[in-house]
């Protein structure tokens, strides 16, 4: 295979030795079959130990080496430098997060609002496993298996302006999640759900930028499914002036 | 953590906006929207009057190039809105509608309302 050689433009924050991020660039030989990750690989293996970044399942699976290239958020691993058509690749953090080191970002934001929404299937009385598995019809299963697909890789959040200027949004990621529990068949917990959703900090935050499904690696449409959810909060507040509270089944 | 560990917490460019087409596209919906509103405002307006005073109230000299440009940003939120709410997915039976089908439909309503309220209004 041809090869060839680019310069790789890492951003790079060192705790404790820097003030703020700069820029180090590296000479990487790339193939046409090279994706990000490897050139960071190479970097780590054959040129700078020190370099700091998230992977590792290496096929777009774990979420976890997500990085903006060229100043779009990616998936290191599914991104092909040939197809960047660039001699300069610029390889910074994910947005909006604090940067613990060089392109490890600190995520524990996330996970916190995670927990906000709910993100599993909440049952009013738990039936023993003698009593049979839920069943679920398929066109029920395809009202959210899209927004299942979620691997929590962060480059919606990354792609969020909303949530780069407002850190309480709760943010599309996690939004989604709550709509991909809000419309499981076998889920009780929509009333809690929505409670945690309709406050200002949740999808009434959120403008329709849209870039958050743009740049979605598993095709999820955050953006898709938090409009469906403001439609049904809209319900669920009109609902619960009607009947003089939260509306509980 | 110690204080000089802390991670670096990451600033927003105020051209943050430039940075690629789908917030540049936000932006100017976003600044459509004051435009739409001194629309809407004249539009009512020219309704609330007589006939005859409105076509003095189009013969002024700022009224056909203005209302040009704010005609132009009311379509361009009226159509992004409705890109932006045809996202929503739509339960039909046990169908979701496709996005192109709300989105056309959305059109066809924005249209007949158009119709049917310069029926009304100019008859």
């Amino acid at each position: 295979l041809q090869e060839k050689v680019v310069t790789l433009r890492v951003k790079r924050y060192r705790p404790g030795i820097d003030k703020k991020p700069f820029f180090q660039d590296y000479q990487v030989t790339v193939r046409k079959d090279t994706v990000v990750l490897d050139a960071l690989n190479n970097i780590k293996d054959d040129m700078d130990g020190t370099l700091t970044y998230r992977w590792s399942c290496r096929m777009g699976v774990c979420g976890s080496c997500g990085a903006n290239v060229n100043g779009v958020p990616v998936l290191t691993c599914a991104t092909f430098i040939s197809k960047l058509n660039s001699e300069i690749v610029v390889v910074e953090p994910l947005s909006f997060f604090p940067v613990i080191r060089d392109l490890a970002v600190d995520m524990s934001d996330f996970m916190y609002k995670l927990r906000e929404v709910k993100p599993y299937i909440v049952r009013r009385e738990e039936r023993p496993v003698d009593a049979g598995e839920f069943l679920q019809k398929p066109h029920e299963l395809e009202l959210f298996k899209q927004t299942s697909m979620c691997i929590n890789c962060m480059l919606c959040y990354s792609a969020c302006p909303v949530y780069g200027m407002e850190k309480d949004f709760i943010g599309p990621a996690a939004l989604a999640l709550a709509y991909r529990y809000q419309m499981d068949s076998r889920d009780e917990g929509r009333d809690e759900r929505m409670e945690a959703i309709v406050g200002p900090e949740g999808i009434w935050s959120c403008h329709d930028v849209g870039y958050c499904s743009a740049v979605c690696p598993k095709g999820v449409d955050p953006e898709g499914a938090i409009q469906t959810l403001k439609a049904m909060g809209a319900r669920y507040i009109i609902k619960s002036i009607l009947t003089g509270g939260p509306r509980r089944k | 953590m110690t204080k000089k560990n802390l991670p670096y917490q990451q600033k927003i460019p105020s051209t943050w906006w430039l940075a690629n087409r789908r917030y540049l596209y936000y932006m100017v919906r976003e600044f459509s929207g004051p435009a739409l509103a001194v629309y809407s405002v004249i539009t009512l307006y020219g309704l609330y009057l007589e006939k005859t005073s409105i076509f003095r109230l189009a013969q002024a000299p700022w009224y056909t190039p203005l209302m040009s440009v704010m005609l132009v940003f009311a379509v361009l939120h009226t159509i992004t809105w409705f890109v932006a709410f045809s996202t929503t997915k739509l339960r039909m039976s046990t169908r979701v509608l496709p996005r192109k089908i709300l989105f056309a439909g959305l059109i066809i309503l924005w249209l007949l309302a158009s119709v049917v309220l310069g029926l009304f209004f100019y008859r």
